[in-house]
Order: structure tokens, then sequence, then C-alpha cells
């Protein structure tokens, strides 16, 4: 499909999703960590006027 | 209409009541995380479409070019990757101005979000670059102004990325990274202009030019619709980065508080 050019064609688009797919899941994983800790420390602090 | 909108908008809790408040709510972090919330969905469906639409293209409808033959797709993947790589750096500089000057609460949150991305599309720039490079030039690299200018760029990036983990305390952190952020700017026209101004190998410019692009609009159309997938995919990901952002600041917040009131009940 490529000629002779296919392996630099594909390695491009190849590269390109390797490198921000691998970005994406980082982001992904971080933001389900953050939302973990967040409910975890919400969950163990104080309610607010919750008194005594 | 518009204001039948906004007051809607207000008694839904989405949009500052007033206008004297408008633009301090803007600032609110609570206020992004209620929007960005919103339309994060949206964005992903118009990054996805614009993909399918843009890879078709890019693929399907456009030609091989006559010098370059099919290499040519690399360019839907490279230039986007460059225009992105110079966009969020630009958008860093404005978010680090932000910080420095006006101290807005979301410019530095703004600031750490976009470097990771930034870099990557950078390295996506430089790494499809060579990949063009190796058949057309006969070389993955040479010390061309353009190549150079970008590697330094990814070099800053990177640069900038290390010194937000260095340092500990968030303010400190965002005032000596907008230093070095706005330090780094200076590197910006380099890239840009290091075709114009130096003897390189590196093609000049073909799309933003003061006498109209010189690509076939058969190639062109692509690039631009595959331009727009790039850059709605990198707004998404950025304003996700932001969210995440604010919830490790609360989550720091919290345990600081957390630290402070076991400290004062073992001190009881």
């Amino acid at each position: 499909m490529f000629d002779q050019y296919a392996p630099f064609i594909i390695g491009s688009y190849a590269a390109c999703i390797a490198i921000i797919g691998g970005l994406a899941l980082y982001m992904i994983a971080d933001h389900r960590a953050q939302k973990r800790a967040l409910s975890e420390i919400e969950a163990r602090s104080p309610r607010r006027g919750g008194g005594a | 209409m518009r204001l039948r909108g906004r007051a809607l908008a207000a008694n839904s809790g989405l949009m500052p009541t007033t206008n004297a408040t408008f633009w301090t709510t803007l600032a609110n972090p609570g206020f992004f995380m209620r929007w960005s919330g919103l339309l994060l969905p949206w964005f992903a469906g118009a990054t996805a479409l614009a993909f399918a639409f843009g890879l078709f293209m890019a693929f399907f409808t456009a030609p091989a070019d006559y010098q370059q033959g099919e290499t040519i797709r690399i360019m839907y993947v490279h230039v986007p990757a460059a225009w992105l790589a110079l966009f969020l750096y630009a958008m860093m500089s404005a978010s680090a101005i932000g910080t420095l000057v006006w101290r807005h609460p979301l410019a530095d949150v703004s600031q750490k979000a976009a470097a990771p991305i930034g870099a990557a599309f950078t390295l996506v720039c430089l790494i499809t670059g060579a990949l063009w490079g190796k058949p057309m030039w006969g070389t993955y690299w040479v010390w061309d102004a353009r190549l150079t200018s970008v590697l330094v760029l990814f070099l800053v990036y990177a640069g900038i990325m290390a010194l937000w983990r260095a340092i500990d305390d968030p303010g400190r952190a965002a005032r000596a990274v907008s230093i070095l952020t706005l330090v780094g700017a200076l590197n910006l026209p380099i890239v840009k202009f290091s075709v114009d101004w130096w003897n390189t190998l590196h093609q000049p410019a073909s799309v933003f030019r003061m006498d109209g692009p010189t690509i076939h609009p058969t190639m062109l159309y692509p690039l631009l619709v595959m331009a727009l997938a790039f850059m709605l995919l990198a707004l998404m990901m950025h304003a996700y980065a932001m969210r995440t952002e604010l919830m490790r600041r609360r989550v720091r917040t919290l345990q600081i508080l957390e630290a402070e009131r076991l400290d004062r009940a073992a001190a009881a």
C-alpha cells in the first residue's frame, strides 16, 4: 500500500499512538489514584459542622 | 435568549450570577471542575469524529506527493504535532505570566498540566520527522537549525517537568517554573523562523505564509482536519490533567489539615 516506505509510515503512526496513548493511559491512572486518595481522605475527615 | 440562557445557567450553579463576579468566578477551581466535567465527554466525541474523518482523508483521499511519494502521509501526524508543540508552549508562557503577574489560581495548574502534553507532542514531532528524514534526506538526523531548536524545545519541556517535581511547595514551584518557562519562550521564534533565518535542510513554512499556503488543497484539507483532531485531543488532555492536578492539591491540603489535627490531638 505504501510502496517501500511502509515501515517509515507505519512506524510514524505507531510512535504517535504509543507516545500519546501511553501518556493518556498514565493520565487516566493518575486521575483515578487522586480520586481514590481524595475519597479516602474525605471519608476519614470529620464532617463540617458535625459537632463533638 | 442569551440572558435567558445565562439565567438558567446561573440557577443551575454553573455560572456566576452577576457580571461583577463573572471574571473572579471564572478563576474559581470549583467552577472549572463543574464546567470541564460537563464539556469533556463532548470534547471526546468531537475528537474521535475528527480523527476518524482526518485519518480517512489522510490515507484514502489524499494523493501521494509527486516528489515525496507515500511518505507525505507522515506529514499528517508530524505537522500537527509540531504545531501543538509550539502552541502548548505558548499557552504555558501565557499561564506563566498569569502566575507571576495576576497570581491567577488556575494559571499554574494549567502550566503544570500542559508540560507533559507539550513534551509528548514534541517527541512525536521529532520521531516522525526522523522517520520521514531517513527515506527523503538519507538520514534520521542532522544538526540543522529547525531540528536542533525543536530538540531544545523538548529539553526545555523536560527541564520544566523536572523543576515541578524538584520543589515540594506548589506556590514556590509555580514561580520558579514560570521564570524558566518565560526564558524558554525565547526559543519559540527561533523554532518558527529558523527555516527563514538560516540555510536549513528542513523545508520552509508551507501553510502559515504571508502569500497563502503552497500545499495543494487535496493535501491541505486532510492536514487541517488532522490538525483540528490533534488540537481537540490536546485541549481535552489538558483539561483532564488540570482536573487531576486540582484533585492532587486538594488531597495535599487535606493531608496537611489531617496531620495538624492529629498533632493537636496528640498534644492534648
